[in-house]
């Protein structure tokens, strides 16, 4: 297998590239580049919209406030004890894919749908054994208290659904 | 470039295979299109999901080796294109895959296998006929323009959002870090112990929101020679690092340094390592 560089070690190079090649080369990389900077026009839009592979990065630009609110599921074991239920149980893909589908689905008003869904995958998973049922709840978190080690109880609460762990 | 590029987005890919074809399995009504999916109005079923998913790692194969990379190649861009489209298509879009896709594209449609391949290996007489310098050359200044675009517009989101120039005050990100931790916490997985430890550290986010920024908005700039250009990856990459020490996000692609190969003369490497292998008695 060559392992060296091909410019050095291939004979019958050609003294320069031709036009057309040139112009190819020209044209796919000012569509290239155009198409990656095209997206930064969102920023001056009023409704925004994300692409793929072609994005205007929205992430880290939001404006934060001092509380957060989101959507997640809790466990409730049999001393009434509540345990964090990893996102893993109510879907497919990482941590952020699965926490906005959980949203969109508790908007939608499918959250008992979602809740049976997620308590049967506790049931079968194994890893929260003394788990017997799991809510679905619209929280919200002051950060100050949950970072300084103040509180980790939600300032605002709302049950959406709940369902038994078979 | 083509082989580190090649072999990363394969391991991506691969580590993902049994998640990018259920991703229709569960909600249907959550698909949204982004990017090459929008050529599918509706999830496909999970058999094409995986069908398409597997020719994606099979082509992954042919461009890393570099076999048949007139084919495969831009067979390879167009496969992952669509695959990781796809994968965004269920309510998230990973900024993470975008660099990848598009350094891919690039090499999938340049000469990126006339060394180090297969095809050099079978035909080495043909292959490279009529190149030059300026062949493989421009791919790599195409991805490290591309890229240091990329990082533009990210860093243009930040000062064009609601905080403003504000943002280099540190207290959104801050605040965005916090809430990610939080987040993490109550869904199940823990937040970076930085982000505990740092939290009260406010000078140390105006830092960092300085510090970003100027990577960002200065990486069209780097391009103006080679030596600034890596002094520029080398920052990105520290900050990518800093993302995943601060936040627990790992840009993997970023991570890995994959993304940052075209800012390396990788060739000159290797032929510098090879040399003094052969010297060792």
């Amino acid at each position: 297998m060559s392992t060296s560089r091909p410019v050095e070690s291939i004979a019958g190079m050609a003294p320069r590239p031709s036009r057309s090649e040139r112009l190819a080369v020209g044209t796919f990389s000012t569509l290239l580049i155009g198409a990656v900077l095209a997206p930064v026009r969102q920023n001056w839009r009023a409704e925004k919209r994300d692409g793929f592979p072609l994005s205007y990065y929205p992430m880290f630009s939001a404006r934060r406030p001092a509380r957060s609110t989101v959507y997640h599921f809790r466990g409730i074991d049999q001393d009434g004890g509540l345990v964090a239920v990893p996102y893993t149980h109510a879907g497919v893909g990482g941590l952020n894919q699965v926490r906005r589908q959980i949203r969109r689905i508790a908007l939608a008003g499918r959250a008992d749908e979602l809740c049976a869904r997620t308590a049967g995958s506790v049931a079968t998973g194994g890893r929260l054994p003394t788990v017997r049922a799991v809510q679905l709840v619209r929280a919200t978190y002051r950060l100050d208290d949950w970072f300084l080690g103040v509180s980790r109880e939600p300032v605002r609460l709302t049950v959406l659904g709940e369902a038994e762990v078979p | 470039v083509r082989v580190v590029v090649g072999a990363f987005s394969l391991v991506y890919l691969a580590r993902r295979r049994q998640m990018l074809a259920q991703g229709a399995a569960q909600h249907p009504w959550l698909y949204r299109p982004v990017g090459a999916a929008h050529l599918a109005r509706r999830p496909l079923p999970e058999p094409a999901a995986r069908a398409l998913t597997d020719a994606t790692l099979a082509t992954g194969v042919a461009f890393t080796a570099g076999a048949a990379h007139r084919v495969t190649g831009p067979a390879y861009a167009g496969l992952l294109l669509w695959t990781l489209s796809y994968r965004n298509s269920w309510s998230m879009v990973f900024h993470t895959d975008n660099q990848m896709v598009l350094h891919a594209t690039v090499l999938g449609l340049s000469r990126s296998a006339d060394a180090w391949s297969i095809d050099a290996a079978l035909r080495p007489s043909r292959n490279g006929r009529g190149a030059t310098a300026w062949h493989y050359g421009w791919p790599l200044r195409l991805m490290r323009t591309v890229t240091a675009c990329a990082y533009l517009v990210a860093g243009v989101a930040k000062v064009k959002g609601p905080m403003g120039w504000r943002w280099a005050t540190g207290e959104s990100l801050r605040r965005q870090v916090a809430a990610d931790g939080l987040r993490k916490e109550v869904l199940g997985t823990p937040a970076a112990p930085a982000t505990y430890a740092l939290y009260d550290k406010v000078a140390l986010f105006r830092v960092l929101a300085v510090g970003s920024l100027a990577v960002e908005l200065l990486a069209p700039a780097a391009l103006l020679s080679s030596r600034l250009s890596r002094l520029w990856a080398l920052n990105a990459y520290a900050m990518h690092w800093g993302i995943l020490a601060l936040m627990n996000i790992r840009f993997r692609y970023q991570l890995s340094g994959a993304a940052f190969a075209p800012f390396l003369d990788l060739d000159r490497a290797v032929d510098a390592a090879a040399r003094a292998l052969a010297r060792r008695p």
